[in-house]
């Protein structure tokens, strides 16, 4: 049985559907899920808020990117607007526009896991069968050095000078062109993103998926949830067309991915002992950039290739942080920091000799880190509101310093942070002037495109909103599968978790019907 | 002129607040008005045209970069915003009625005239202050004005020939990959080839 992937926005009427697990949201956690139910033979109706695009819409565009696959049209940021946030929204959720970098999740994420939030039967060796499986099926492979672009190899050379063994790392993808656009959907369909992949089979396998429906509320009472009420939407606008749709199903799951997912809960007045969207991590992203009499190019090739994890455990006091590259297009470019007029057009010229390294902040680890709290305003948005405390504020002020030593090893002629008041540096012997640099909300440019957390696993009802097994503590037939569920940030890049342990959902959430 | 951040550090709110009692009714000050390129959807004409004078001062263009308005970068927020939340645009036209008000200009600015009548200069001083404000929901509002407007200016393909960007490479002849089952059933292992030793080799990159 052939399965169908219908925009709701072509219906005339209120529509009903009814199936055995109904999904909400088609991104990396709901993709791998529905995919093992139809293998299972379960019938199988997916919604999703956003539009279904493939490779012929894809033409490396980054406005009509952001403004057709993002959240928010790539608008999205914390409640004080002190930290872009970007996240995916179409079919395919955020592996259509992530830049396709993949990890294994650290065994000592793991180990916290279970000591400290209880977090049963997720161990490194319980869960190598589903990274093995979904490696295979995504292709997940080293991606080789001598195709790193300039940004990256400006990682890989300096850190190397600096013997912080920074190293090549995977990718989900076959048969890559190198053409540097996989934010804004692969122009070859070499990313093995969800819509050509899991999601692909899973349609041949008879899933529905249901796009251009955004979800408002789960009807339910008791333990038990009894149907999703979704709207049509208009695929330009977003906003409704008032035709309602309602699917009901013996499963529901919600796929929706942090915030959003976390919110529909919210909506529908469920509340997980009030814990619903709370410890909400970010992995907060700091930039530093280098110039460079080289070429570097940072707009085109793989966006990430180099990995470093040298700072990633800094001792039991501090927060760690892992150092990364970010693909530069002119767009994306432009917005980080505060110049402007002259000094900016200025800083575009040179955009080809510069090269950006990034470092992300391992949050939610510390005991006193309790990440950010969604939120839902009185007119319907949704907000994460994240607050900068000192742990990060400490954590900001060592990358920065990492990141500028870095660049100079690499060769770097200068070197500015993203203040509001650029900090520019000649030399190494310049780095003192970090020593005096603000850190905090709006005194650097910060963003995140890794959002986890809002529904975490846990070993108990007081503490979590799902279990071990992913499903509500205060429900017989409601899972949360998607990247919410992360009890702590990972200090890798969280698709290759998501996936495996939506894999390892799979047995129990189809046990559930 | 002094720079907010140091006026507002010399006096406090309240002696900035004291500064400003005689200017009150300035915020009756007119503003200059540039006319709309197309039918507006979330900004008032008002509100337009104190978006064009910022998007202009933030992009001023030269060189072989053109202005802000040359690109209506203003009417393409307007746009933008008309397809999302009610709420963005509603929030981003209270920020700019706070940059174009000549009463709020004169309590931390220290100028006496609408945005849209200041010179360029003047402009260019008051979004400095902004973006270094003490306060720092100024520095908010700054950034996410500042990150629509560059983004909306450096996404159009106008400005990338000045910065040396290539532009967008045309993919489309590419084939895409074989179908999952194909792919593995070629690599089905051959008897003195080893189930793990899929060939890793990625077709080279093309100049399309
Ligand atoms: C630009 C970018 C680059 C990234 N790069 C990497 C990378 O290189 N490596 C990596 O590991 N990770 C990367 N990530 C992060 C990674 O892609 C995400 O962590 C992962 O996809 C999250 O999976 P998920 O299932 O939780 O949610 P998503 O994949 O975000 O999917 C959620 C889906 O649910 C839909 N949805 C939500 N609410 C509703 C509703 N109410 N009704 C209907 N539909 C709804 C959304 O529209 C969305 O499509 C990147 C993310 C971004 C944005």
């Amino acid at each position: 049985m052939t399965g169908s992937i219908v925009s709701a926005a072509t219906f005339t009427s209120p529509t009903e559907l009814d199936c055995d697990v109904c999904i909400v949201g088609s991104g990396a956690g709901g993709s791998v899920l529905a995919a093992g139910l139809v293998e299972q033979g379960l019938d199988v109706v997916m919604l999703e808020a956003g539009s279904h695009y493939t490779r012929k819409d894809f033409k490396g565009n980054q406005p009509w990117a952001f403004d057709n696959m993002y959240q928010e049209r790539g608008a999205r940021a914390t409640e004080d607007l002190a930290i872009t946030v970007l996240q995916g929204r179409s079919v395919g959720g955020s592996t259509t526009i992530n830049w396709s970098t993949c990890y294994r999740t650290p065994d000592r994420i793991f180990a916290h896991w279970a000591d400290v939030h209880g977090v049963k039967d997720v161990s490194p060796s319980m869960m190598a069968p589903h990274f093995d499986a979904v490696e295979r099926r995504l292709n997940i492979k080293e991606w080789p050095v001598d195709r790193a672009n300039g940004n990256n190899r400006v990682l890989l050379r300096g850190g190397e000078k600096l013997g912080w063994h920074p190293h090549a790392l995977k990718r989900n993808v076959r048969g890559c062109m190198n053409s540097g656009y996989c934010g804004e959907g692969c122009p070859v369909d070499a990313k093995q993103g969800m819509a050509v992949s899991y999601l692909d089979d899973a349609v041949r396998g008879g899933l529905r998926i249901v796009c251009n429906c955004e979800v408002e509320r789960f009807e339910w009472s008791e333990r038990k949830a009894q149907a999703v009420h979704g709207v049509a939407v208009d695929p330009d606008s977003d906003h409704s067309l008032g035709i309602p749709v309602t699917v009901r199903a013996k499963v529901f799951v919600n796929s929706g991915g942090a915030i959003n997912g976390p919110a529909l809960f919210l909506r529908s007045g469920i509340e997980g002992n009030g814990l619903i969207g709370k410890r909400t991590f970010v992995h907060p992203v700091s930039g530093v950039s280098g110039l460079y009499d080289e070429h570097i190019g940072p707009w085109a090739g793989a966006p990430q290739s180099i990995g470093c994890h040298h700072f990633n455990d800094r001792g039991p006091e501090k927060m760690g942080f892992f150092l990364e590259a970010a693909p530069l297009q002119p767009m994306l470019a432009s917005t980080v920091g505060f110049l402007f007029g002259g000094a900016h057009s200025e800083f575009m010229r040179k955009l080809g000799n510069v090269g950006v390294t990034i470092a992300l902040g391992i949050d939610g680890i510390l005991p006193q880190d309790v990440g950010g709290t969604v939120l839902l305003k009185s007119d319907g948005r949704v907000w994460l509101r994240y607050p900068i405390e000192a742990h990060l504020t400490e954590c900001l002020a060592a990358a920065h310093k990492e990141m500028a030593r870095c660049h100079f090893a690499a060769g770097a002629k200068q070197v500015a942070t993203l203040h509001a008041e650029a900090i520019v540096m000649n030399s190494e012997a310049e780095l003192s002037k970090l020593d005096s640099a603000p850190y905090g909300a709006h005194e650097q440019s910060l963003f995140t495109a890794h959002v986890m957390g809002g529904c975490a696993m846990g070993g108990e009802a007081g503490t979590s909103v799902v279990n071990s097994d992913l499903q509500m503590w205060d429900f017989d037939n409601l899972f949360v599968v998607d990247g919410s569920v992360l009890p702590t940030s990972l200090g890798v890049n969280p698709s290759e978790t998501i996936y495996a342990l939506a894999h390892r959902a799979r047995e129990r959430v189809a046990a559930a019907v | 002129m002094q720079t907010t951040r140091r006026r507002f550090l010399k006096y406090g709110l309240g002696g900035v607040l004291l500064l400003a009692v005689p200017a009150v009714g300035l915020s009756l000050r007119r503003s200059v008005l540039v006319e709309p390129k197309s039918a507006l959807l979330t900004f008032s004409p008002r509100q337009y045209s104190t978006l064009t004078a910022m998007a202009d001062t933030l992009c001023p263009g030269g060189g072989k970069l053109p202005s802000a308005s040359d690109l209506d970068i203003a009417g393409t927020l307007d746009m933008l915003f008309s397809r999302m939340h009610p709420g963005v645009g509603a929030d981003l036209a209270a920020a700019l009625d706070l940059l174009e008000n000549a009463l709020a200009g004169a309590v931390l600015d220290q100028r006496f005239q609408t945005f849209t009548a200041c010179d360029a200069d003047v402009r260019d001083e008051v979004l400095r202050d902004w973006s270094t404000s003490a306060i720092t929901l100024r520095r908010a509002v700054y950034k996410a004005l500042r990150g629509f407007i560059m983004a909306a200016y450096w996404g159009n393909a106008a400005t990338w020939g000045a910065i040396g960007y290539p532009g967008i490479a045309d993919y489309s002849a590419v084939p895409s990959p074989p179908p999952f089952d194909e792919y593995i059933a070629a690599l089905t292992p051959e008897p003195e080839r080893g189930a793990d030793d899929e060939p890793d080799s990625e077709p080279q990159e093309a100049s399309p």
